[in-house]
């Protein structure tokens, strides 16, 4: 019997371990290959240095592109913030008919297929004249990360007790002292939260990047598109992917352990 | 005659469609502590929220110390409210919750010190004033919310169901203390509670609530005594009145159910006068007393049931299909079986149809 | 809370989304109506059904939905075979391991589609991990060529949107009381008879949800498609981004995109079909 419970454990264990093998093998590969020396990348590695991380480092095409994902990415999370906590706040605090319909409106950027959307905006761009524009890329990316916002914001505002503001309201705060000394600091989990959610998902966009990002403003995901598009890998870039893997996976940490991402998400 | 401190009138508040409020008009004189009491639902939390501020009305006005107040927003009313869940601020110590209507109030820090001070020392929590709400009792988080309340020195004092949160010891502890506490600042108070207990023993006067409408505003003596309805009467007291059905015969005589009965001359003189075909004779214990089944005037009844209490027990008795409760010594010899209750007093007298006491009666 | 400020804060979210992400869709059913002139960036706006007509009579379109959806159906057998089990003992963690685990099962996704397709590449071609790992084995002397083809596709399909799967499944099956198991193996039920009867019922739930999400995004994936498959492996995907960016007959690739919409609408409405079939029945042991 023990014997048969130890086999069916071990069964357990291997399935789990292929399948986060699956999941985690092409992140593990890109930080074991940025450390190789050669020009491609070749297993096994013919020796190991740093010298892809210098030249990271020293690239200024590399250093745009990363500027520009920057750029996009904080614009695009500072209007779908703002855009998804009035949202939010809204659909918590009042009770109206259509309730349920503009929440669903608000959320439909997850649930209606990227790809369809990027062609039609594409061409409406290409109609409005702010094809390849920074406008153009900050709008695109706000309208995709904010249901993330309106999501997340959602239930901070819903685990809000609302007889903080009114308890607050009748030792004399007016409503914007309300909203500075009880709802900020209430809320700030939730606000960082969604912040990093929109910002990442910003920073990794690719789909509709490709299609409306012009010379001027390449992301670097488009950048990093174009180069594997053309059989060409340049271990530059494998050495920045690996650091910003490391960075997202520091911020994800920090998430889990401080803000219970996996339960807020 | 001089205006009520507090003084509310044609209040009338409605959530979609549906009346909270129908028509409502209360005073309350300046040091009194008011019970708005009855059950859920019936509009006593919407009355406090518009005294507050909270709500708009859809009609009525509130005056506070001869000013109109019903246009002010909440933080301009000088309210304490404290509020069912206490809402303090998770994030606040306890001292920096004390503290906040006084900052919102610009007040010097050395004064604001010394009323953090006072307010924690009305409600002994003077050691805990670094500690976080999270690291209370909820006793204690109870008696921060009183002190953040009371530090404001408010106009009015709103309480609303202070003690439902609380375990059944503590409960007596802090009805004692809200009582001491509102003789020491002289602060006029108004608490919502559901409990006719709690409303008994620690209001001044009283508001009994039902489905929108202030039913009887009075002490609680006259509201004990002489329930201005049935309604009234079976909701306050321990146990609430039994309500009797007594009709009134084509001869003239009257009956219990199908059986023919007659009162007592003293009781009958109150009767005879009502021109009506039934009337419901509102019964608590302290109207009765057992009596043999033969007894004059008694009424037939079989004991179901005692409930031994210590001191007292307590006979439910069944007459004429209505269960009445009587009070007997706790060492009273009772059997079980047919017995006779006797109308000892005379207990207020509600018509059948309205609900509503007769006037010349109780 | 006032209406006006409600109207008000809900102003700028609802014009951010209807201006930028709907609107497109309104645009792409007008244009797929539309043509593009021969040989120039104009288009005629009159009225036909001209593009619709060829999506539905070339077999290279009609092929390349057919291999885009089977593709999709493979991807999610592989993902719910692979997920399932994961899920179920990932569910029965205490919620400490629990988040750490799922943080682990999200890290690719926050990670961005193009790091990890870029892994992919360096793992699976003809010089990468896997075919160096063979050779050192001596398992293989040819380089297997991975990429270029659907094997390639697929296996990056299944290791982008595994997490789709895994994430409702865990949600589901955490839901369940503990006890179930033990109580039908109490009542002489073996594992795998456990399995079929109580674990997959009360999971399908999960096993919907889990399955929409991964065929959705393999259906309508692009990215993995076009760097895999180095462009021998044509899915709607990257056939709707030709069109669109390197032929630019837009009205076409609108009407494409029309298509795609249509397939899964109708894919959509059928699993809600399924769904309401599901909660029809009583919620644990059906009699029969």
């Amino acid at each position: 019997m023990n014997l048969r419970r130890a086999g069916t454990d071990t069964i357990w264990i291997a399935w789990m371990a292929i399948g986060y093998i699956v999941v985690l093998l092409p992140i593990v590969v890109v930080v074991f290959a940025s450390f190789s020396d050669s020009n491609t990348f070749r297993f096994p590695p013919t020796g190991y240095s740093l010298k892809w991380y210098q030249a990271a480092f020293a690239s200024s095409e590399y250093r745009n592109a990363l500027g520009v994902s920057l750029l996009v990415g904080l614009l695009a999370t500072a209007v779908s913030l703002t855009a998804g906590t009035l949202a939010a706040y809204a659909l918590s605090r009042s009770e109206f008919r259509g309730k349920s319909s503009i929440e669903t409106l608000l959320l439909a950027p997850l649930a209606l297929p990227h790809i369809v959307w990027a062609i039609g905006l594409l061409q409406i761009y290409a109609w409005l004249g702010i094809g390849g524009t920074l406008l153009g890329l900050v709008l695109a990316h706000a309208a995709l990360t904010l249901p993330f916002a309106v999501r997340i914001m959602l239930s901070t505002f819903i685990q809000l007790d609302r007889t903080l503001q009114e308890a607050a309201s009748t030792l004399g705060a007016s409503p914007p002292r309300v909203i500075w000394h009880i709802v900020l600091p209430l809320i700030w989990p939730g606000v960082l939260t969604s912040a990093l959610l929109t910002f990442l998902t910003s920073f990794n966009e690719v789909t509709v990047s490709v299609l409306i990002a012009g010379s001027r403003y390449l992301t670097y995901p488009v950048r990093l598109y174009s180069e594997l598009r053309s059989q060409g890998i340049d271990p530059t870039t494998v050495a920045i992917s690996a650091m910003l893997l490391a960075l997202i996976v520091v911020f994800a940490l920090i998430g889990e352990r401080f803000l219970n991402w996996s339960r807020r998400v | 005659m001089t205006p009520a401190y507090l003084s509310i009138t044609g209040m009338a508040k409605a959530y979609r469609g549906t009346p909270a409020l129908r028509l409502v008009d209360l005073s309350v004189n300046e040091g009194e502590f008011l019970a708005l009491l009855g059950p859920s639902g019936c509009g006593k939390s919407t009355l406090l929220r518009l005294v507050a501020g909270l709500l708009q009305p859809d009609a009525g006005s509130i005056t506070l110390a001869g000013q109109s107040i019903e246009r002010l927003p909440p933080h301009q009313r000088d309210i304490g409210l404290v509020f069912q869940n206490y809402a303090l601020f998770p994030h606040m110590s306890v001292a920096k919750n004390v503290r906040f209507g006084l900052s919102m109030r610009n007040m010097p820090r050395a004064e604001a010190d010394q009323r953090v001070g006072e307010a924690l020392a009305l409600v002994k929590l003077e050691h805990l004033a670094a500690r976080m709400p999270s690291e209370l009792s909820g006793g204690q988080q109870q008696r921060v919310a009183l002190a953040r309340a009371i530090a404001i020195r408010p106009r009015l004092l709103l309480l609303d169901e202070p003690l439902s949160n609380l375990d059944a010891v503590l409960r007596n502890s802090v009805r004692t203390e809200l009582r001491e506490l509102h003789a020491r600042t002289g602060l006029t108070v108004v608490m919502v509670t559901h409990d006719q207990a709690e409303a008994m023993t620690m209001a001044d006067r009283i508001a009994v609530m039902s489905d929108g409408l202030i039913l009887q505003h009075d002490t609680p003596q006259v509201i004990y005594e002489q329930p201005a309805s049935d309604f009234v009467a079976k909701f306050v007291g321990t146990p609430p009145a039994a309500m009797l059905r007594v009709d009134r015969k084509h001869d003239g005589g009257f009956g219990l159910g199908t059986s023919p009965w007659t009162p007592s001359p003293e009781l009958a003189r109150v009767l005879e006068p009502i021109q009506r075909v039934g009337v419901a004779l509102g019964l608590r214990p302290d109207h009765l007393a057992l009596t043999a089944p033969d007894a004059p005037h008694a009424m037939p009844g079989t004991i179901r049931t005692i409930e031994y209490l210590g001191a007292e027990r307590l006979v439910h008795v069944e007459v004429g299909g209505q269960l009445l409760v009587l009070r007997l010594s706790g060492d009273a010899a009772v059997g079980k079986g047919e017995v006779g209750v006797a109308i000892t007093r005379v207990p207020p007298i509600f018509d059948i149809e309205t609900g509503l006491r007769l006037a010349s009666t109780g | 809370m006032a209406r006006k400020s409600t109207v008000l804060l809900l102003t700028p979210g609802l014009l951010l989304t209807g201006a930028v992400f709907l609107s497109p869709f309104v645009f792409l059913g007008l244009t797929s109506f539309w043509t593009q002139r021969p040989n120039s960036l104009l288009i005629d706006p009159a009225f036909t059904l001209v593009n619709y007509v060829r999506i539905a009579t070339d077999s290279f379109f009609l092929g390349t939905l057919f291999r885009t959806i089977l593709l999709g159906i493979v991807t999610v057998a592989i993902c719910l075979l692979l997920g399932l089990p994961i899920a179920r003992w990932i569910a029965r963690r205490a919620v400490r391991t629990r988040g750490i685990l799922v943080v682990l099962m999200v890290t690719p996704m926050v990670s961005g589609a193009l790091v990890q397709t870029l892994g992919l590449v360096n793992l699976l071609s003809l010089l990468g991990v896997i075919n160096g790992l063979l050779k050192q084995l001596g398992l293989i002397d040819w380089s297997i060529r991975f990429l270029g083809n659907e094997g390639g596709v697929l296996i990056g399909l299944v290791q982008a949107f595994l997490p789709l799967m895994v994430l409702p499944l865990i949600t589901t099956l955490a839901k369940l009381p503990e006890d179930l198991e033990a109580a039908a193996r109490s009542l002489g039920a073996p594992a795998w008879r456990v399995w079929v009867t109580i674990i997959l019922p009360l999971a399908m739930p999960g096993i919907l949800a889990g399955s929409i999400l991964v065929f959705f995004a393999s259906v309508t994936s692009f990215v993995t498609p076009q760097i895999l498959g180095q462009g021998k492996v044509q899915t709607f995907g990257t056939v709707m981004y030709q069109q669109s960016a390197l032929v630019n007959d837009w009205p076409f690739a609108s009407a494409l995109a029309m298509a795609m919409m249509l397939v899964l609408g109708v894919l959509l409405l059928a699993v809600r079909a399924v769904r309401r079939g599901l909660e029809r029945r009583p919620v644990i042991g059906s009699a029969s």
